[in-house]
C-alpha cells in the first residue's frame, strides 16, 4: 500500500509526523483513501488491538477514521472525534492535486478525566463478551489523558502539519474553511433577526447600508464585514428560495459599496473597471452561497481603493491597518495621538509623520471622520439628543462636534436628522 | 434547598459523566421527576451551545458535554418509554446531506422523546433517498430535518419531492428547522411545519399528532 503515496511525499509526511508525535507525545497515523493504515509513529495501544480483535471482521475502527477524514476535508480544517472505541482522534485530511488521498490522525487520547461507562457501552453496542471488561478497562486506563483546551491546540498543530504536506492545497482548505466561518457568521445573524419579537414585519435595514457606505469609506475592513454579514443575514433570511431576489440584492450591495468607494476618494476609472468585472462575475455564478463568499472579496477590494494606502512595503500597511482598527474600536473613548502611536510601537512623532505620509489624511481628521461616520446611525435614532450624541462619539462638546459634522457632511447634525427621519 | 439539578447541569457542561451519572441517579432517588432532569440537561446543552456560538468553548468541549449529556440520558431513557404502545407518535429525524452539525438535531430529538415520543435518528449527512428509506421502512407520522448550513438546505427540498414522487407525502407531517431556515423558506419548499427553537419544535409536534387523531 506504500506506493499509494509518492516516495517524496511520503518523505515529508513521515518528516512531519515524527515532529508531531516528538513534540506531542502523541500517537500519529496516517491512512489511505479507503482508511487503511499506511504507516505510524507510536506504537498502537493495546486497547485498540484488544477493541479490534473483539470486533473482528466487523472492526468499525477504519470506516470511523475515514468518514472522520472526509469532514476534515469538509471542512477545510482538522476535525476532532470519538472513534468508535470512545477515545478521542483528531484528523486532517490529505489533499493532493485536488484529489482526497488520505489523512493524518492523531490519538488516542482520553479528554477530562477517565470514563468507566465507555467500557459498559462497547460491550452493549458490539456485543463483547463480559469476560473481556476487566482487560479493556485496564487497558483503558493508561490511554493519555489530555484536557479539552489543549486539544484544540493539538488540532491546530496536526492541522499546521498537514497544510505543510499538502503544500499548494492549503489554500482549497482554507478557502473551505473561510467558506464555512462566512455561513456561521451569517446564520447567527439570521439567528438574531428570528429572535426579534416581530422579525417577519422586519422591513429592510435599509441604515445599515449607510453604516457599510462610512465603514467603506474610512477602511474600516474589519467593521465593514461585520455589517456586510448583517446585510447578508437579513437578505437570507427574508428572500431564502427565492434565488432571483437574494441575487439581485446582493448585486445591489455592490453598487452601495462602490459608491462609498468613490466617495472615499478612490479613482473613479478604476473603480468603475472594478465594476465590470465584478458584474461579470457576478452573472456567472448561480450560487448563493458563493456569493456571500465572492462579495466579500469585492467588499476587501472596494475598501483596499477607497482608503488607499502606500502598499509599496507590507510592514507599514501592517502598521496602519493596526492604527485604524485601534481607531475603529476605540473612537468613542478620549483617545490620543500619544496612546494610539504606543499601540504601534511607533514614537508619537513619527508616528504622527508616518500616518499622513501613508494615509494622506492627519491622524486627528481621520478620528473625527470615523466620529462623524459612527453618529449618524444615533441621529436617526430621536431617542437620543444632539449633545448626548456628541459625548458619546468623544467629542468634548456640541458645538465642536456640529462643527465637525459641517465640514465633513456640509450640512448640520441637526439637519442630517431632519433629512433622513 | 437541594442542589442536585444544578450540580447535574454544571457537570454535563464540565463534561465529567461520572458526576453526572451519579447526581442523576441521585435525582430519581431523591424523587425528582424524569422530565425535571430532561429539562435540566437540554438546559445545560443550550448553555454549551451559546458558549460554542460565542467561542467561549470549543470543538472538544462539546464533545465531552454531549457524552456527559448521553450517560444521564441513558439512566433516564428506560423511565420515558416504559410501554412502547403508549408512545405520542413516531418521528424520523435527521440532519441533511452534506451537514455535519447534529447538536440541534439532538435537542429536539430529546425534546420529543421527553414527550413521549417515539423517535427513530438517523443522525448526520441524510440524503433524500434515505429519509425516504427510513419512511417507508417506519412509517412515522413526522420526518424531522436539520440544516446548519444555507448549502444544505436545498436537500431539505429535494427530499421533500423525492417523498412527493414515492407517494409518500400525503399523511406525513414535514418538520424543518435550523440556524438559516426561516418560516418563508418552509412554505417554498413545501413543509408543514418551521420552529425556532427545540422546545416549540417538541410543542407543535404533539399538537399536530393531537389534531390527527
Amino acid at each position: 500500500m506504500l506506493d499509494f503515496f509518492q516516495d517524496d511525499e511520503l518523505d515529508i509526511i513521515k518528516k512531519n509526523m515524527e515532529l508531531f508525535y516528538k513534540i506531542t507525545e502523541v500517537n500519529c497515523m496516517l491512512i489511505d483513501d479507503t482508511g487503511n493504515t499506511v504507516f505510524s509513529q507510536g506504537e498502537m495501544f493495546n486497547y485498540c488491538t484488544k477493541f479490534m480483535e473483539l470486533t473482528g471482521d466487523k472492526s468499525p475502527c477504519c470506516g470511523a477514521h475515514l468518514y472522520a477524514s472526509k469532514q476534515s476535508e469538509l471542512l477545510g480544517e482538522s476535525y476532532i472525534f470519538f472513534c468508535p472505541g470512545g477515545l478521542v482522534h483528531i484528523t486532517c485530511a490529505i489533499i493532493i492535486g485536488n484529489v482526497f488521498r488520505g489523512a493524518l490522525v492523531a490519538g488516542p487520547i482520553q479528554m477530562n478525566i477517565t470514563d468507566p461507562y465507555v467500557i459498559d457501552n462497547l460491550i452493549k453496542v458490539y456485543n463483547i463478551p463480559i469476560s473481556a471488561r476487566g482487560i479493556l478497562q485496564s487497558y483503558y486506563k493508561i490511554i493519555p489523558i489530555i484536557a479539552p483546551e489543549k486539544v484544540r491546540y493539538l488540532a491546530n498543530l496536526l492541522s499546521i502539519i498537514t497544510k505543510d504536506i499538502v503544500g499548494d492545497q492549503k489554500y482549497e482548505l482554507k478557502k473551505k474553511k473561510d467558506f464555512y466561518l462566512e455561513q456561521k457568521i451569517i446564520n447567527e445573524n439570521i439567528q438574531e433577526i428570528k429572535e426579534e419579537n416581530n422579525f417577519t414585519s422586519k422591513a429592510y435595514p435599509i441604515e445599515l447600508e449607510r453604516e457599510l457606505s462610512g465603514k467603506v469609506r474610512r477602511g474600516d475592513l474589519e467593521g465593514a464585514k461585520a455589517i456586510l454579514n448583517e446585510l447578508l443575514g437579513y437578505i437570507l433570511f427574508k428572500h431564502s428560495g427565492n434565488n432571483d431576489k437574494v441575487i439581485s440584492f446582493i448585486i445591489e450591495l455592490v453598487v452601495v459599496m462602490s459608491r462609498a468607494a468613490v466617495e472615499g476618494g478612490g479613482n473613479f476609472e478604476e473603480i468603475f473597471e472594478q465594476n465590470i468585472k465584478f458584474y461579470k462575475t457576478a452573472f456567472s455564478i448561480h450560487n448563493v452561497e458563493e456569493l456571500c463568499v465572492w462579495i466579500v472579496k469585492v467588499l476587501e477590494k472596494f475598501t483596499e481603493l477607497a482608503f488607499k494606502l502606500n502598499k509599496d512595503n507590507v510592514e507599514n500597511t501592517n502598521v496602519i491597518k493596526k492604527a485604524l482598527q485601534y481607531i475603529n474600536n476605540n473612537y468613542n473613548k478620549n483617545i490620543s495621538l500619544d496612546e494610539v502611536a504606543k499601540h504601534v510601537n511607533l514614537s508619537p512623532t513619527y508616528f504622527s509623520r508616518f500616518f499622513s505620509k501613508e494615509t494622506n489624511m492627519k491622524f486627528s481628521e481621520y478620528l473625527n471622520m470615523v466620529r462623524v461616520e459612527e453618529s449618524k446611525k444615533y441621529l436617526l435614532d430621536l431617542k437620543y439628543s444632539i449633545s448626548d450624541i456628541a459625548v458619546m462619539m468623544g467629542f468634548s462638546d456640541q458645538s465642536y462636534y456640529t462643527k465637525v459634522f459641517k465640514n465633513y457632511e456640509n450640512i448640520s447634525p441637526g439637519k442630517y436628522r431632519k433629512m433622513y427621519n | 434547598m437541594d442542589n442536585t439539578l444544578n450540580e447535574i447541569s454544571k457537570y454535563v457542561q464540565e463534561g465529567q459523566s461520572i458526576k453526572v451519572r451519579k447526581l442523576t441517579i441521585s435525582a430519581l432517588e431523591k424523587g425528582y421527576d424524569y422530565k425535571q432532569i430532561l429539562n435540566t440537561l437540554i438546559d445545560a446543552m443550550d448553555i454549551i451551545g451559546k458558549k460554542f456560538k460565542k467561542n467561549e468553548v470549543y470543538v472538544p468541549e462539546v464533545l465531552i458535554a454531549s457524552r456527559a449529556f448521553n450517560i444521564a440520558l441513558d439512566i433516564i431513557s428506560p423511565l420515558i418509554d416504559p410501554n412502547v404502545t403508549n408512545y405520542l407518535g413516531k418521528v424520523v429525524i435527521g440532519t441533511v446531506q452534506g451537514d455535519l452539525h447534529d447538536i440541534g438535531k439532538n435537542l429536539v430529538k430529546m425534546m420529543l422523546v421527553g414527550m413521549g415520543f417515539q423517535v427513530i435518528d438517523l443522525g448526520v449527512d441524510i440524503s433524500p433517498q434515505e429519509f425516504v428509506d427510513a419512511v417507508k421502512k417506519h412509517d412515522p407520522d413526522i420526518i424531522a430535518m436539520s440544516a446548519l448550513l444555507t448549502t444544505t438546505m436545498i436537500t431539505m427540498k429535494n427530499t421533500i419531492k423525492l417523498l412527493e414522487e414515492e407517494g409518500l407525502r400525503d399523511n406525513l407531517t414535514v418538520f424543518i428547522g435550523g440556524a438559516p431556515i426561516t418560516s418563508n423558506y418552509a412554505r417554498t419548499i413545501g413543509a408543514d411545519v418551521y420552529s425556532t427553537d427545540a422546545a416549540s419544535a417538541a410543542e407543535v409536534a404533539k399538537e399536530i399528532v393531537r389534531n390527527n387523531i
